[in-house]
């Protein structure tokens, strides 16, 4: 590793831990990775330096993620009882809000779909990937709308906003990958036999080829269903972060009610969110919109209404300065 | 009581065993210490008491950096004995 790599890492480094994390946790890392590259240069092992320089690179990398996370977590734990307490308050609602929702959208099709034989419990394990996608955005909405009751501090909102990226996280792994193989598994068990693969059943990457396919075949063919079911699934990847930004900048801005009042509000956006949803799907599928923008109308929606609330607060500050 | 995690634990012994090592010394005598994760390890571990440091006299390869030299304390060769022994009496029962 250069000199000048090892300035590079130390700069970036320092740029965001402090700086006892410098001296006892990146710099005994640089000074092991650097002799350790010279060693290996020293005895003539050029290739085994350079492939020393590429992990001790990510080394550095790991240091400064684990050293980041422990002084966020370290910050979560000294800092002061009101914003702990919000925190746990949003957890613990988040995590009732999820478990409702997804069960109440697991049991729609559970209990309205035609099949040979009844089903147990066990079939409806498999329709929980396919609820979760929506089930996690709502409910992350519906926590910060109704359960936000303190003044937002930056590190609250690094906190939520952080929740939010892991839940996008999670559902586009889930939209991608985890709930198509789910209800196939689903699919098989309830009929007894098996089957091909519907086009909710195929992964991201299947869908993308098969949009191909059909194109290469007739490129005319507007592959409208396919189309929708695959924007659909990037759209609703970024849906947590979308409705955390808005739930956000709703409650900074909103003069707190009772708990019944917030509980209300948070209920008639989650449902005027999933209402959007399933109305722009069904003007994409009927081909009233394009596939792209009847997939990602409900986040635009969101989007222009959090940056809307945003100027206007801007313009009310500048205004009571000016 | 103190307590010491698994990686702690390892760190201990091998400081115990060898009396000083460096971080990439700890990693490549356990084969169980990962790179990214030793050095966050071993500063926790001296912010607890339980290993001490000092900086090397920088190696003879030009450009070489002063590496930081760990050893265990007396409060963390307490810690890892009496922690040998708990586990020792619990283990059995577990596996029973």
């Amino acid at each position: 590793m250069t000199p000048t790599m090892i300035d590079w890492l130390r700069r970036l480094c320092a740029s965001v831990c402090t700086e006892a994390a410098m001296e006892r946790r990146i710099e005994p890392a640089l000074a092991d990775i650097r002799n350790e590259c010279l060693e290996a240069h020293h005895h003539g092992q050029l290739w085994r330096a350079r492939r020393l320089q590429l992990i001790g690179v990510v080394t550095i990398v790991k240091v400064l993620a684990l050293v980041t996370l422990e002084h966020e977590v370290g910050s979560l734990l000294r800092s002061d009882a009101t914003t702990r307490s919000a925190l746990l308050r949003l957890a613990a609602l988040f995590i009732v809000v999820v478990t409702m929702a997804t069960v109440a959208l697991a049991s729609v099709p559970f209990n309205t779909m035609p099949v040979p034989r009844p089903m147990g419990a066990q079939e409806l394990l498999y329709l929980i990937p396919q609820a979760l996608p929506i089930a996690l955005p709502v409910g992350l909405m519906f926590a910060i709308v109704s359960g936000l009751r303190t003044s937002l501090n930056g590190r609250l909102a690094v906190w939520i906003l952080a929740a939010a990226v892991s839940c996008s996280v999670v559902s586009f792994v889930t939209l991608g990958w985890w709930a198509p193989a789910s209800n196939q598994v689903f699919r098989v068990k309830v009929t007894g036999r098996e089957m091909a693969k519907g086009d909710n059943e195929l992964t991201l990457g299947e869908l993308g080829t098969r949009i191909e396919a059909i194109r290469a075949f007739d490129p005319a063919a507007p592959a409208r269903r396919l189309s929708v079911l695959y924007h659909a699934r990037w759209a609703l990847s970024v849906t947590p972060l979308v409705l955390a930004m808005f739930a956000l900048a709703l409650s900074g801005r909103r003069r707190r009610t009772t708990v019944g009042g917030d509980l209300i509000t948070a209920l008639l956006l989650s449902w005027g969110f999933v209402l959007l949803l399933v109305w722009t799907n069904h003007l994409a599928f009927r081909g009233s919109v394009p596939p792209l923008v009847g997939a990602w109308l409900p986040n635009l929606t969101f989007v222009g209404v959090t940056a809307a609330a945003m100027l206007w607060s801007l313009r009310r500050r500048a205004g009571a300065l000016g | 009581m103190p307590t010491l995690s698994r990686k702690e634990s390892l760190i201990l012994e091998l400081l115990v065993q060898h009396d000083e090592m460096y971080g990439l010394e700890l990693v490549t005598a356990s084969r169980q210490l990962k790179r990214g994760t030793v050095y966050v390890t071993l500063g926790r571990m001296e912010e607890k008491g339980y290993v001490a440091s000092r900086l090397e006299e920088a190696p003879p390869h030009a450009g070489g950096l002063p590496r930081r030299i760990y050893r265990p304390t007396p409060l963390g060769r307490r810690v890892l004995s009496a922690w040998t022994a708990v586990m020792r009496q619990l283990v059995p029962r577990f596996v029973r």
